[in-house]
Parts: C-alpha cells; structure tokens; sequence
C-alpha cells in the first residue's frame, strides 16, 4: 500500500466517468453498501461482479489472550464477512508478476532464487529419472568424444592457413574475424596482421539495411557486412540520429550500413576520415555515459583520421582523455 | 445475493433505472479496481477497508504431484470489514 484514497476522492472519480451527479453517486455508494450489509443478513453471501464476492462465516467460540494484559480469555462465537476477490481482479491486480511461474523443488532444499517454468509432463518414479538421466549423460559424453580428435587436426588447419606465404585464401576480413574481444582491448594490442594484400579486384561495399533481432551486436553486424568489427562505429554514425546511445540496439529496427569505395584492407581517404568521425561520435556518447575506456577511441580516431577530424570538435574534447589518448601504442586495425 | 439481484435491491430504492445502475456499478467497481491497482487503499463508510497486500514467494507442497515448489511473489486483495459491518453481523447465523 502506498497510501490511502479517501471517499471523497472515490466519489469525485466515479462522478467524473459517468454523466451522473455527485449526490446520484453518493446516494449510489451507499446504497451498494446497504445491499451487501442486507444481501449478508438475507442469503449470508453477495456477489459484486468486477470485485468479488462477500460471505459470512461462522467462527466458534475459542480462547484467545488479552491484548494488553496477556490474560486468557474466551471468544465468543460470532459471524464475520469473508471477502473473496474474483479471479479477474486477482489476475488484473498481478499482471506485472504474470511472468512469474512455478518451480519444483526436490525433497532437499536447492537454491530457490530463480522461479522457472514447469514442465506439463508428469514426473515418473525418481529411479527411473535418474537411470535416464545418468543414460543421457554417458551418451552426451560420447558424442563430444567422438568430435574430440578433430580438433588437432582443425589446429593444424588454422595454422596452416594462417602462416601460409601470399595465400590465397588469407583476406583480411578473416583475420579480425577470428580476433573477436572487446574494441577497447584489441585496438591497445600491436597485432602483426596489420597487413596483407587483397587478391581479389577492387570492389566497394554497398549501401544496405539491416534489421536488429535479439542478440545482434554492432560488432557482430560490422563483421558480417565488412568482415571487419572494428567499423562498428562507422554504422552508429550512420544511424546516430536514431541511435542515442551506441550500445543499444533497439530490436525490430532496420539500420543502414554505409557503403564504402572499397573494400577494408585498401580503405579510401574519405572512409577513413567517415570511420574516425564515427570513433569520435562515440567517443562523444562514452564521454556522457562516463566509460572508463573512452580515450582508445579518441586515439582510434587520430589514428586513423589524423589530427584534422579531431579540429572538428575542439571544444568538446576531454584535455584529459587527449593526454591519455595519446599514451596510447600499437597498431589500428583500420586500413 | 447475485450481481443482478444487487442492481435490482438498488433501481428499487434509488427509483432509478436499472441500466443506469449496471452503469454506475461498473464504474465504480472498476474505479475502485485503479485504486487497488495504484496500491491505495480505499475505505468505504460502514462497509470497510480494500488494500492490497504483497506475498513473498514460498515454498508450498503440490499435494497430487507430492512435490515442493517454490510459488512465485504475488499482491493479494484484502478486504477488512468496519466496526459497524462486524457488530452488524456479529449475531447472524445464516447457512450453518
């Protein structure tokens, strides 16, 4: 309860929604209360739909204590009013706990901090559960055996791949794909594959639209469209009208993803100079939301654009973060 | 007593037409449901007090499963009858 509402209140409301006058309510409000006061005496229960239903209940004489001096005493019998909310006031009353279901516990306390749903089929006999579940799990365990010895095989693959000279096969984009961290830590690091040539023709990437779903990243979606995560900023600057905040993603809604003259790995001037305004507008947005490791984008953004993109927002520019910007070592993987 | 027989009681005495209390009605049963909604409490003279009350979660037994179960958070109606009410029922004996 947060507080009380008065009669008087209850009276105003009623007459606002309806087109009757204050004393037609009045005179209504108490004449509900005498039909359930006579309704009682008459049938001993009465049923107000939208609210729930009043019965009398016979309660025998017991003995009970004193209140204040602790003394026993007895309790007559006597009748009192049973309210029973309808099930639609219940359900409407709990709508934000809906969510809410049930969950089974075995015999032994278990940690009861998460409320899970139940499964319709009736539970069998506990040994045979656990015969069927101890079957799963040997079973479970052989699968994973079975698929164990590819995995050197795999290594040796990866290795191959990766240290073979001018192979063919070796473009960037699965390089940083397979480098997949957080921005921040990856941009500090000096990797070696900063560069490698592009066999393929030279080719730009189209404009294109994307529509969120649950779970998309901006990093993810970079990767998918440029084979390269770092550009995430350079989508959110595409769609920083509509993207307040670049890490939220609001499911449902189709973003553009930018096009680019050609293809990362050979970035054109002017993309590069559109990727660092895209660092600094994050940069921007990190510095209200106060992130710690806002300045590696600023020095992402040098990086790349040079000095002249950051001119564009002189005033903005944390002096700091520029100080720790610039303590900063290691290569952009943005070429 | 059922709803109908509550709005007849009403028109009767009221001399007013029954279509205009099932309106009323329904309005300020669903007023009194925004009240109880918003988490106030309402009072209605010689009648009582509505409230909603908070349940934490329990453990409960399902008696036909013979299993615990952990039953969810829940807000519950409550509904405390006045002085007047109780000592006007007090003595009545309906129905056992």
């Amino acid at each position: 309860m947060i507080g009380r509402m008065t009669y008087a209140d209850l009276l105003q409301t009623v007459t606002e929604k309806t087109d009757a006058s204050k004393k037609q309510v009045l005179e209504f409000m108490r004449g509900i209360v005498d039909a359930i006061r006579y309704g009682l005496e008459r049938d001993g229960r009465v049923v107000i739909r939208g609210l729930g239903r009043f019965e009398l209940r016979w309660q025998e004489s017991r003995l009970g204590r004193h209140p204040v001096t602790g003394e026993e005493i007895e309790i007559p019998a006597h009748s009192h009013v049973h309210f029973k909310p309808e099930s639609g006031l219940r359900k409407f009353i709990n709508r934000k706990y809906s969510h809410l279901k049930l969950k089974i516990l075995s015999e032994q306390n278990e940690d009861d901090s998460q409320v899970i749903r139940i499964e319709p089929i009736p539970v069998p006999e506990e040994r045979e559960q656990r015969e069927s579940s101890a079957d799963e799990e040997s079973r479970h365990r052989k699968r994973t055996m079975r698929w164990l010895w590819l995995i050197p095989i795999l290594v040796v693959i990866i290795f191959l791949i990766w240290f073979w000279p001018k192979s063919p096969d070796g473009s960037p984009e699965t390089d940083t794909n397979s480098e997949s961290a957080v921005p921040q830590t990856v941009e500090k690091q000096s990797t070696p594959t900063d560069e490698k040539p592009d066999t393929e023709p030279f080719e730009g990437i189209p404009r294109r639209t994307h529509q969120i779903r649950a779970g998309d990243r901006l990093w993810e979606i970079s990767t998918r469209y440029y084979g390269n995560a770092y550009l995430w900023p350079y989508i959110h600057r595409e769609n920083a009208a509509s993207m307040q905040d670049p890490d939220m993603l609001e499911i449902g809604k189709t973003i553009a993803i930018p096009p680019l003259a050609r293809r990362p790995g050979q970035l054109s001037a002017t993309d590069k100079i559109n990727i660092a305004d895209g660092y600094l507008k994050v940069y921007l947005a990190y510095q209200q939301k106060n992130k710690t490791m806002r300045h590696t984008y600023l020095w992402v953004a040098k990086q790349t654009g040079g000095e002249a993109v950051l001119e564009e927002y002189t005033g903005q520019i944390d002096e700091e973060d520029m100080i720790r910007a610039s303590a900063l070592k290691g290569n952009v993987m943005i070429h | 007593m059922t709803h109908i027989e509550v709005i007849d009681y009403l028109s009767e005495h009221l001399e007013t037409s029954k279509a205009e209390m099932r309106r009323l009605m329904d309005q300020s049963t669903s007023v009194i449901t925004q009240i109880l909604d918003r988490e106030y409490a309402i009072t209605l003279p010689r009648l009582g007090t509505f409230n909603t009350k908070k349940r934490q979660k329990r453990r409960g037994f399902h008696p036909r499963r013979k299993q615990f179960m952990m039953l969810p958070q829940r807000r519950v109606v409550s509904f405390r009858a006045g002085t007047s009410l109780r000592n006007h029922v007090k003595n009545m004996r309906v129905g056992k």
